[in-house]
């Protein structure tokens, strides 16, 4: 087999380890690249019970109840993308399993899983000033008052297609992004981010 | 239709290692991938390990060449190739790119879709006939197919041509005429698609769209420019490995 240190991730390449602060207090915004994580797509029909059925017990994700929300399970999340889409989100390495074990529960009613954990990379972007940066470059309203923990939305950010999620109230973000776009999102964000305090982390 | 669609276009890199000794030395980076030609012919794929990386191999080819295109997680790209150009600097490898891969394919006369067609030219134009199916009772586009206009013999085909003069490259969008006026106008029978200096003919080639071309193959047409016109003799849009040989290595 191949060496695991020959991994790269879209990232790699602007050595973002080496960057990285001894600490982020008194930081405004706190930047790290999450790479190879576990991404699956599922597509299939919220009425059939037995989609979630299959979805709880394999991971124990709840589907989201609502549009753009998202549910977690221990280290898993599934976001919902679309009517009949959802990424399931974890730590990597578990795809393969998930993937595999969520097909035999689905058996054979209409539906896909599809492992996508090498097309998108994860920019967290974390801090007091996060949610101004971000709304740099989107026109979805970022405001606690409609978007909090537990929001997700598909969207486009400085010309790229993205996923968004915020994790927690610090505010703490997620921007999945196509691996093909990722130099230019960091970049675009690091830009966006001159004017604040900027505090580069490897988590 | 009950299908769901997800693009997994970035779940996948790819690199296209083409040439005689494509076998070579891909031979050498795995060892649970029969290379054999009787066993991994042309147009067929295989799953296994290349540089020790999980790998989807086609053997497809865009260049005529012998070619294998290895589909790995992106995240091992970059272990992949450098694993290639290693074991293939023995063979004096470089890397190819878009502009080479056009010459290389233009001579096969592989197509480029949006290049060589646009949305009124049919398989039939292209002498792609043999890709359309006979035995099925439908699909999309036989309607079209069949219209009295798309059946018609003198359409415009895809066909080659060869400059008089073997140094001189053809304009593409140069509009291509039989009868040389002093003066527009002219009547057009299409125009060129394609056009390179082909180091492998070691003269100029170029593929164009011509009406019935199909039935005008050693006929020279004209191509007035602004400042001169070129003379060049209709061909088989082929002009290098006609028989494909190339394609086994």
């Amino acid at each position: 087999m191949v060496e695991p240190y020959l991994r790269r991730s879209p990232l790699a390449h602007r050595g973002l380890a080496a960057r990285a602060a001894a600490t982020d207090a008194g930081a405004d915004i706190v930047m790290a690249e999450r790479p190879h994580r576990c991404q699956i797509n599922l597509r299939g029909n919220p009425a059939d019970i037995k989609l979630a059925d299959a979805l709880h017990g394999v991971t124990g994700l709840r589907l989201p109840a609502e549009a753009n929300g998202f549910t977690t399970a221990g280290a898993l999340a599934c976001l919902w993308l679309g009517p009949d889409e959802w990424l399931i989100l974890g730590p990597g390495g578990g795809e393969h399993d998930i993937a595999a074990r969520l097909r035999a529960a689905l058996g054979e009613i209409h539906a896909a899983v599809t492992d996508v954990s090498e097309a998108r990379t994860t920019i967290a972007v974390a801090g007091p000033r996060a949610r101004e940066l971000l709304a740099k470059g989107t026109s979805i309203d970022l405001h606690p008052r409609v978007f909090g923990p537990g929001r997700c939305v598909q969207t486009g950010f400085a010309g790229a297609n993205i996923i968004l999620r915020q994790t927690d109230e610090a505010p703490s973000f997620e921007v999945l992004v196509l691996n093909s776009f990722a130099e230019h999102l960091w970049a675009w964000l690091e830009g966006g981010a001159r004017e604040y305090r900027v505090a580069i982390s490897v988590l | 239709m009950h299908v769901y669609c997800t693009s997994v276009t970035e779940q996948f890199a790819v690199a296209a290692v083409t040439g005689p000794l494509a076998r070579k030395l891909l031979a050498e980076l795995t060892s649970d991938i029969d290379l054999d030609s009787a066993t991994f012919p042309f147009m067929s794929f295989k799953d296994g390990t290349v540089a020790g990386i999980p790998a989807r191999v086609y053997r497809i080819s865009f260049t005529g060449e012998l070619s294998y295109e290895i589909n790995v997680q992106p995240s091992y790209a970059m272990a992949l190739w450098r694993a290639l150009m290693a074991a293939g600097e023995k063979y004096g490898i470089t890397p190819y790119g878009t502009e080479a891969m056009h010459v290389l394919r233009a001579e096969k006369g592989f197509i480029i879709v949006g290049q060589e067609t646009d949305g009124t030219v049919t398989p039939h134009d292209l002498g792609m006939g043999w890709i359309v199916s006979k035995q099925k009772k439908d699909f999309l586009g036989k309607r079209s197919l069949t219209r009295p206009d798309t059946a018609r013999p003198d359409r415009k085909q895809l066909v080659g041509l060869l400059t008089d003069n073997p140094s001189e490259v053809i304009p593409e969008g140069g509009q291509i005429v039989a009868e040389l006026k002093d003066k527009p106008p002219m009547a057009m029978l299409g125009h060129v698609t394609s056009s390179y200096y082909s180091p492998n003919c070691g003269r100029s080639i170029a593929l164009a769209l011509v009406k019935n071309g199909r039935n005008r193959l050693g006929e020279t047409v004209h191509v007035p420019l602004e400042d001169r016109t070129i003379r060049a003799t209709i061909a088989e849009p082929r002009f290098f490995d006609p028989e494909g040989k190339r394609l086994d290595g």
